[in-house]
């Protein structure tokens, strides 16, 4: 394998790695808090995406549209978690089942929809004509939209490891994904912090869609192959850990990335032996907690 | 139906079946079983398909003979266990005279023993299952789309002859996927082209740059690939993002490019090759009017509207020179084999030895305002080998 060649698979892998990092923060912040796997996780990625494609094609504006689909889905978000899920876990404290079942079921709603508001058909998201084309880095030459959905989605992932790590509001959420009882107890207003978290995930969600979906192309069903690979990567990073999922999603962008270049029969298979490794090395994963209530 | 009504209904039938045997009667309607997926992945396919089924039903009339006929609808979901309970439905509690079905090659292998036990007759507009003309044919089953060799082999002689002698393989990771590669890759070795790699992505595959370094190191003067739906959209404009397109050409059976898809692909598909029995821009008389047929039902035309309608144009075709009557099989499929249909995608008949269809093979490339298949060569009667073990 050549320098270039090494080079570019790096690129490639980082790329998918950092906007899987945007995909799974909300997976796994929403499982810390709340115990809760958010099966709608995937629909809420694909709504994103087309709601950037609304605005675009109204307003012929691939920046708007990124601009508004991330907060707009975020609202959602928020108002599934205050109206739907709050609800329900107050009436049932103790069971696992029933969130389950209504993220499940918002999921298989929320991709209904999709199908009556847009069709089943398979539609684009146009890029800008500003990111189309290459760029040449040194010397290896990299399509210019994956530069920006690189940076772009970096750029969003250090933000909120900013927020998590560096505030108050951060201090928060970690104190609460490891034990919601006692930060409660401590005066942590936990509820009103689920709904920003559920809030949070759900924008990060729509705006790796939205970028994702304008290098492949958006249908109903788009979400449900990118939140597998999320759902990896928290799982190896350890779930509920917000810096496994950051290390997990950029791990599982590079093996995925390298597996097809270094081992093209056997790169499927790859990225679930990496995960049964992790996980007969350490049962909760790199950074799980070793044992949670 | 209630009790009284089973009973009467009954009755009235033994009677009428006793009075005039084996004669059909006016007013008992033909029973059409249609069995296609109309929701999840390939919903837009199903739809499409029956929408040119009734096309050539509407141009048929609402009776044949003076007999009237009813279509049962049933959804396959694109799944074989699915097809399967619902082919049993159609056959044992519809009691259907005829089954159109279906699209994916993995339902149409699960409802083939069924149907062919009940001795129904079978016509399969789209699903390009190569069983279906080899070991698995049968006397009642006609297809009016296309082989997977069909779709495949004749690809290798003519990208030898216009594209080059080094060929890349990329195909999605099952069944119909490494046929046709298959297929390609004997055909274009054996026309004396060399394949210089291979590589398999899995299906529902969205990101397909990893692949691409590996492309390029073996410098292949083009890729024969094979992806449909989302994957082919991703495929296709990752492709020109790396800005391989240029350089190394592309070409595939019809879906890589087909129109359910190239509105997506948009300009990274231009000058994308590839072949199908049908392109929407042929231009014959009897094309021209089917364009303008689907545009007037709400639809564009594309080869899953071309295969369902020319379903309909065998069976009401071969039900007219029978005055109605289904019963007599035998019949039915003689007329069927013999007919010479006339076909928006030009002549079209069937291969006496497997049923299969025998049409033109069109060549296109993708170009541009408005973004469409042109035609640059036709491979004349293109037919599937009928020495794979075929007995009707």
């Amino acid at each position: 394998m050549s320098l270039e060649a090494i080079l570019t698979q790096l690129l490639m892998g980082l790329t998918v790695g950092v906007n899987l990092v945007l995909v799974a923060t909300g997976l796994t912040l929403v499982f810390g808090m709340m115990g809760v796997i958010n099966f709608a996780h995937s629909a809420l990625f694909m709504l994103g995406a087309y709601a950037a494609l609304m605005v675009s094609s109204r307003l012929g504006s691939f920046w708007l549209g990124l601009a508004v689909a991330p907060p707009a889905i975020a609202l959602l978000g928020a108002a599934v978690e205050r109206w739907l899920l709050r609800p329900l876990r107050a009436r049932y404290p103790l069971s696992h089942l029933l969130p389950l079942l209504l993220t499940f079921g918002l999921s298989l709603f929320f991709e209904g929809s999709a199908k009556v508001l847009w069709g089943a058909d398979i539609v684009s998201l146009d890029k800008p004509a500003l990111l189309g084309g290459a760029l040449a880095l040194g010397r290896v030459t990299f399509p210019t939209y994956w530069l920006f959905a690189l940076v772009a989605a970096a750029v969003l992932a250090v933000g909120v490891w900013l927020v998590v790590e560096r505030t108050s509001l951060g201090l928060s959420i970690r104190a609460a994904t490891q034990d919601p009882m006692m930060a409660a107890v401590l005066g942590v207003d936990t509820q009103r912090l689920n709904t920003v978290v559920f809030a949070l995930g759900s924008g990060l969600a729509a705006a790796a869609g939205v970028i994702l979906g304008a290098m492949t192309s958006l249908s109903p069903q788009m979400g449900a192959g990118i939140v597998l690979d999320a759902f990896i990567a928290i799982v190896i990073g350890g779930l509920g850990s917000f810096t496994g999922a950051i290390v997990g999603s950029l791990l599982l962008g590079q093996v995925q990335s390298f597996g097809v270049a270094l081992l093209p029969a056997f790169h499927t298979p790859l990225v679930f032996l990496v995960m049964a490794v992790v996980l007969v090395l350490r049962p909760s994963g790199l950074f799980g907690a070793a044992e949670r209530r | 139906m209630n009790r009284r009504r089973f009973i009467t209904t009954t009755a009235a039938a033994g009677l009428g079946a006793g009075l005039f045997p084996g004669a059909p009667r006016a007013a008992d309607p033909i029973k059409i079983g249609v069995l296609l997926p109309f929701s999840k992945a390939f919903a837009v396919l199903g739809e499409n398909t029956f929408a040119g089924f009734m096309l050539g039903a509407k141009e048929a009339g609402p009776t044949i003979a003076g007999r009237p006929y009813t279509i049962v609808k049933e959804d396959d979901t694109a799944d074989p266990s699915v097809g399967l309970s619902k082919v049993r439905k159609l056959i044992d509690k519809d009691e259907v005279d005829v089954i159109v079905g279906t699209v994916h090659s993995g339902v149409a292998a699960a409802i083939r023993n069924p149907i062919v036990d009940a001795k129904k007759l079978w016509l399969n507009p789209i699903a390009t299952n190569d069983l279906l003309a080899e070991q698995g044919c049968s006397r009642y089953h006609f297809r009016f789309s296309n082989s997977a060799w069909q779709s495949a082999a004749p690809l290798g002689p003519w990208a030898k002859a216009k594209l080059g002698d080094r060929a890349y393989i990329c195909v999605f990771n099952f069944a119909f996927g490494q046929q046709s590669a298959a297929h390609f890759k004997k055909a274009f070795t054996e026309a004396g082209g060399t394949v210089v790699g291979e590589s398999f992505p899995p299906f529902n595959n969205t990101n397909y740059a990893p692949y691409f370094p590996a492309i390029k190191d073996a410098k292949p003067q083009f890729v024969f690939a094979n992806f449909a739906g989302a994957d082919a959209v991703a495929f296709i404009k990752q492709y020109a993002d790396f800005g391989l397109k240029g350089p190394i050409k592309v070409i595939g059976p019809s879906n890589l490019v087909s129109e359910d898809v190239l509105s997506a692909q948009g300009d990274a598909a231009l000058g994308v090759y590839s072949n199908s029995y049908y392109t929407p821009s042929y231009d014959i008389p009897k094309n021209r009017a089917f364009v303008k047929a689907c545009k007037d039902a709400g639809k564009e035309a594309d080869h899953f509207l071309c295969a369902g309608y020319d379903a309909a144009q065998a069976l009401f075709g071969a039900l007219r020179e029978t005055k109605g009557d289904v019963a007599n099989k035998e019949r039915l499929i003689q007329i069927i084999t013999d007919m010479r249909i006339d076909s928006p995608r030009g002549p079209l008949r069937f291969d006496p030895k497997n049923h299969n269809p025998i049409s033109d093979i069109h060549l296109r490339t993708v170009q541009a305002g408005p973004l469409r298949h042109v035609v640059v060569d036709v491979l004349k009667d293109v037919k599937h080998p009928d020495n794979m073990g075929c007995v009707l």
